[in-house]
């Protein structure tokens, strides 16, 4: 959800939470991934292309490691999610719900982008009728 | 005697300053940005990530204003940075069904499950340029005056049952459900994917490299060779299946955790052929599959790929191989741009050597082809004498 989400809505979040102290354990890094397909999506499998992606490893200062790997150069988006990654596992060991509840509002946020797309798409659909239909009994 | 030939670094200069001053065009005019050709050329953008090989559209957006337009040229520079990338690992193979679909068709049945989404298409347009693009409507516009009052709504609002069409469309459809006439996708039994990008690939070339090379072949090339199938040079009865646009999730088994998470979404265009198959005599006549995979929206690129990876496969399945277009060496030798294009544009370097020598050899057949034919009028090689004396002269 981190990396899915968009990074506006990163920074929107980050705006209001107690921000950690932390150290960089890998900066902000571009690189790429080899992704892949499968024929059918079942069988032969190959390599379509490369994507670029960010990565980084930050430690906030109660110790946790948080890790985010972004589709995408933006330096920025890889880390803040891994301060959020990293502040998600503080979260569940204090049980406190403060980055759970953002988590959940960044995964209803991408959910709502997606629904969005498939209701456009349900607009084009195509509504094929036949003339007679009752009459040749189909 | 090698000479080397210096010179030119002024010249190459000034031409890198004419060729940025011709880039930017009329001064007057705004500058385009690399943001705007992302969002308003997204189909340039989309071709050149799948045939540069790299899903970025930002990278290749600012490839195609460096190109001035120059595809093929914006998927070399696409290709070149490429390079430059550290691999983190391999995503896990994308997953098709789970796509976010934005245009989704099939040609076997009218009543698929989850039905025909026609989404973004130039399919039923007219093909008339549009004059109200140019922006420059405003004093002919005249909609607004038609005395009708204010614009209907449409009722587009339908209940959409927005799950229910989702989940359909994870299902295979059509004929692809028909698994008693369709060959079952079965995956390789060699383990270790081939990437071309780090292994030259070795005739008979394997399927997965055949589909990697194919991901990333010249959509002009790969249509043509399509388009030869279809008209009788390689025999071809092909249907699509199914051919789907939309977002899938980028799975990426972290190394440092060992568990793979969702990194993000590309964009991608998926096809899937059959062809009706006869000729296997080992098997009863069924139909077989062809598949394409591309990045972003690429119809044409992801068909054409669908009915090459079946094509080729045309010795595996008992058929002669006797048209380009099933001739694994032919299309995957030729199939790639940036190759291509190089070899092309290498004509235009300096051969004054080699011309020379071919010059010299001319004027040796020409005489003793005017000894043969008893010829002494014949006339000697024009421009070879002054050449010659010139590269003395060096």
């Amino acid at each position: 959800m981190l990396a899915k989400a968009p990074l506006s809505e990163l920074e929107r979040h980050w705006a209001t939470i107690v921000r950690p102290k932390f150290q960089w354990i890998r900066r902000p890094e571009y690189g790429a991934v080899m992704l892949q397909g499968a024929v059918g999506r079942t069988g032969a499998v190959f390599n379509v292309g490369e994507a670029t992606v960010t990565r980084c490893t930050v430690q906030i200062e109660t110790g946790e490691i948080g890790i985010a790997y972004v589709l995408g150069r933006n330096k920025r988006h890889a880390a803040l999610a891994a301060l959020f990654d990293g502040l998600i596992q503080r979260d569940q060991v204090k049980a406190t719900g403060t980055i759970t509840a953002i988590i959940a509002a960044l995964r209803r946020c991408v959910h709502v982008e997606e629904e969005a797309v498939r209701r456009e798409a349900q607009q084009s659909k195509v509504d094929f009728f036949m003339l007679g239909r009752e009459a040749s009994g189909e | 005697m090698i000479t080397s030939i210096k010179g030119g670094e002024a010249a190459i200069a000034a031409s890198h300053r004419l060729l940025a001053k011709r880039r930017r065009g009329n001064p007057a005019i705004v500058d385009l940005s690399v943001d705007q050709i992302r969002e308003q050329l997204s189909l340039a953008v989309d071709r050149v990530m799948s045939e540069g090989s790299l899903y970025d559209p930002g990278l290749a957006a600012l490839a195609i204003k460096q190109a001035e337009g120059d595809l093929t040229e914006a998927i070399y520079l696409l290709r070149a940075f490429r390079t430059t990338l550290t691999r983190f690992g391999h995503a896990k193979p994308v997953d098709t069904s789970a796509m976010v679909v934005r245009r989704r068709i099939a040609t076997t049945h009218k009543d698929v499950p989850g039905g025909q989404l026609l989404g973004p298409t130039y399919d039923y347009t007219h093909r008339i340029l549009d004059v109200a693009l140019m922006g420059e409507a405003g004093s002919d516009d005249l909609s607004d005056l038609d005395g009708e009052g204010a614009e209907k709504n449409e009722g587009r609002n339908r209940d959409c049952m927005l799950d229910a069409a989702a989940c359909a469309l994870t299902r295979d459809c059509g004929v692809l459900a028909r698994a008693e006439i369709v060959e079952n996708a079965r995956p390789d039994e060699e383990g270790k994917v081939a990437d071309i990008t780090r292994d030259p690939v070795v005739f008979p070339s394997r399927r997965d490299q055949r589909l990697q090379s194919l991901a990333r072949g010249d959509e002009g090339f790969l249509m043509g060779l399509c388009y030869s199938t279809m008209r009788g040079y390689g025999r071809s009865h092909p249907f699509i299946a199914e051919l789907r646009y939309g977002d899938v999730t980028v799975v990426l088994s972290i190394p440092e955790l060992d568990i793979s998470v969702g990194i993000g979404a590309i964009r991608l265009t998926e096809c899937q052929t059959v062809h009706l198959t006869t000729r296997d005599g080992s098997l009863p006549p069924r139909y077989t599959r062809g598949y394409g995979l591309v990045f972003g929206h690429g119809e044409r690129k992801a068909i054409s790929m669908a009915m090459l990876d079946r094509a080729l496969r045309s010795a595996e399945l008992g058929e002669t191989v006797a048209y380009p277009a099933q001739d694994d060496e032919f299309v995957l030798s030729h199939s790639d741009s940036v190759a291509a294009s190089g070899l092309v544009q290498h004509l235009k370097l300096p051969h004054y050597v080699d011309f020379q020598a071919e010059l010299q050899l001319l004027g040796q057949m020409r005489a003793d082809y005017a000894e043969r034919h008893a010829d002494p009028g014949l006339k000697p090689v024009a421009g070879l004498a002054p050449i010659m004396e010139a590269q003395g002269g060096d």
